[in-house]
């Protein structure tokens, strides 16, 4: 059963210089317990599909259409105190710059407390043993509750927002490139963290990366989007043995490999197009090594190819496979 | 506690800077051109009778000798006599400073009391009809020249509806009848009311605009999009986490005004006859009675250095990040 389904969403905002489509008609599912990966460059659209689903757009953001389902509920007919009752405490969401995600001036314990007393009647004795315990589930010692976040490092204060993020067992997890601010070694901890707390509590994640190679290591299936659409959904091992669109193709051909024979890294040409005015036809054949004629007239449709395998691409068709 | 070694650090630097703000001053005056003894001398009297009242101040003794007196009345609190009022510096102030605070001040702590929440709602409902009119309502009372203003509302109000009193402090009939406590406070408040407003009205923009930047500026921070993440509610995500956090420059800006408002304005107790020190310093230097004069600009100066002292100590109260 799938927890989460995002049906044909379509997302802008509104600039000066017109409507930015950040997000232009992306479906996918999300099933209970698993975790799904979606990997883009930056602007492709994914941290909207993140505030889209917690309805935190910035005031220029315009839904266009679409559905969000959560347990079969349309989040976006949610009104505001509905909307508010379900951020923290059934979808949880880590996202980017984590630094300065937390409030300087109070200390880390009561924010956490904070987060939880919204949600649940829950006396400050009981909840501060509550925030022990996350404490201990991400590593961090109970003994920094009372202090500030600028007493934490950048790896402490990651934790410390995982654990404010599971203060109120939500369902769903949304993490959106929540390593980006932290150096390597960090980055490994807390991914293996996350991962470790998704298994133990069955949890349901979406992660967002710009990075293909964390993603393999943290999800079950990959979704890529290109400028602002999902070009290619699936299961990770069979994205990365046979990944059929020639963005994703690109894509992983333009990271090294350890293993494997050695080859040139081969970056992809060109740049992301301007949402303002993106390119007709499929958005990525300006770039594609693939382009046909039809590719910049019509655009794609998004159709499933093999079991749990789709794409958007005019240059796979069925026989070929 | 490193906060006490902090404000004692402090005190020394205060001490320091004081002492050579108080030279300058005394510098700053004798290089006016003029004399003060032009204005207290009428310029046919002998030669004789001006040496005598030189010498009555001072005057004729080397400025060297005049500046050691003057450190010495500095530092024991007297300041010294005017050259221009019967009284000494001490006792000017004494009689100035009350009615001074009480309009001045008060003024500035009621434009913060209606500047902060105003601009906090203002800020947290951006966009709305309502800023918009806070926000031009403000700017109006913020450019607007004082006296002009003044001199309107005494017009409207004391003039043409006859509601408040043309102008001074108090009703000295009232003062000197035997009435008890309650008339004469009852009095000074008539007399206050108009003053009162029209210094709020023009005072408050500033404090409510400045509030509003701060708060829009923290409600862009991350802290913020985490907070609506955790699902707190509208009221505390405003209170808890903007608007506390947006207090931080604004704190600075309040105790300076405090500071300043000792001060008085000239202008509007000019306007409203008000009795307070601005007017006073003003007349001191043009008439150059010197001792008035340094007085009051030192009490300035050091009025202005306690609240940069207050406004840090404040800071480290609010802003766990700032520790001395």
């Amino acid at each position: 059963m799938s927890l989460l389904e995002v049906k044909n969403l379509r997302m802008c905002y509104q600039t000066s210089q017109g409507l930015i489509k950040a997000v232009d008609g992306v479906s996918f599912e999300v099933k209970k317990g698993e975790a799904l990966g979606l990997v883009g460059e930056s602007g492709c659209g994914k941290s909207t599909i993140a505030l889209s689903i917690m309805r935190l757009l910035p005031p220029n953001g315009r839904l266009l259409g679409g559905e969000i389902l959560f347990a079969d509920e349309d989040l976006l007919t949610k009104d505001e105190e509905e909307m508010r009752k379900m951020r923290g405490r059934r979808i949880s969401l880590i996202f980017q710059a984590a630094l300065n995600a937390l409030n300087p001036v109070h200390r880390v314990g009561d924010q956490i407390i904070e987060a939880i007393q919204a949600h649940e009647r829950m006396g400050k004795e009981e909840a501060l043993r509550r925030v022990e315990e996350l404490y201990r589930l991400v590593g961090l010692d109970p003994g920094m509750m009372g202090s500030f976040p600028h007493q934490y490092s950048g790896g402490m204060k990651q934790r410390a927002i995982i654990a404010l993020a599971l203060s109120c067992n939500p369902e769903l997890l949304i993490a959106d490139e929540p390593t980006t601010a932290l150096d390597v070694i960090i980055q490994d901890q807390i991914i293996k963290e996350i991962l470790k707390l998704q298994k133990e509590f069955n949890l349901t994640l979406i992660y967002i990366s710009h990075d293909i190679s964390l993603i393999a290591e943290t999800c079950s299936s990959i979704g890529i989007m290109y400028a602002g659409k999902l070009v290619e959904y699936a299961p990770t091992i069979a994205l990365f043995q046979s990944p059929l669109h020639p963005y994703t193709q690109g894509l992983l051909s333009s990271y090294p490999s350890i293993k494997g024979p050695k080859r040139r890294i081969s970056p992809i040409p060109g740049e992301v197009p301007n949402l303002l005015h993106p390119p007709s036809g499929c958005r990525f054949h300006p770039r594609c090594p693939r382009a046909k004629e039809i590719c910049g007239k019509e655009e794609p449709k998004y159709r499933r190819i093999k079991e749990d395998h789709y794409i958007a691409c005019h240059c796979v068709n069925n026989s070929a496979l | 506690m490193n906060l006490g070694r902090f404000i004692l650090n402090r005190l020394g630097q205060i001490v320091i800077t004081l002492f050579i703000i108080t030279t300058f001053l005394f510098l700053l005056f004798r290089m006016m051109p003029g004399d003060p003894t032009s204005m207290i001398l009428d310029p046919k009297m002998p030669p004789e009778a001006k040496e005598l009242i030189r010498k009555e101040f001072g005057l004729d003794k080397p400025l060297m000798v005049q500046y050691l007196y003057y450190l010495k009345n500095t530092l024991t609190g007297n300041f010294g006599k005017s050259f221009y009022y019967p009284e000494t510096v001490l006792e000017i102030v004494k009689r100035k400073l009350p009615p001074t605070i009480l309009l001045f001040t008060t003024a500035v702590i009621l434009s913060y009391l209606i500047g902060l929440p105003l601009g906090k709602t203002i800020a947290w409902r951006r966009g709305s009809r309502l800023e918009m009119g806070a926000t031009v309502f403000g700017l109006f009372f913020y450019t607007v020249f004082i006296p002009w203003f003044g001199l309107i509302a005494i017009w409207v109000f004391s003039y043409r509806l006859g509601w408040f009193p043309i102008g001074g402090m108090l009703t000295p009939e009232v003062w000197a009848a035997d009435v008890g406590l309650f008339p004469k406070i009852w009095d000074v408040l008539y007399h206050l009311i108009l003053p009162l407003s029209v210094l709020t009205l023009l005072f408050f923009a500033g404090s409510m605009l400045l509030m509003r930047n701060s708060m829009l500026e923290t409600l862009r921070e991350d802290y913020i999009l985490t907070a609506r993440a955790k699902g707190l509610p509208e009221r505390v995500i405003k209170n808890r986490h903007a608007a506390r956090n947006a207090m931080l420059p604004v704190v600075t800006a309040l105790t300076l005004s405090l500071a300043f408002s000792l001060n008085g304005g000239v202008l509007t107790e000019t306007i409203f006859s008000w009795p307070g020190l601005g007017k006073a310093l003003v007349e001191a230097v043009l008439n150059h009675d010197y001792p008035l004069a340094q007085a009051a600009f030192l009490l300035l100066a050091i009025l202005v250095l306690f609240a940069n002292l207050l406004a840090d100590i404040l800071y480290a109260y609010l802003d766990p990040r700032i520790k001395y």
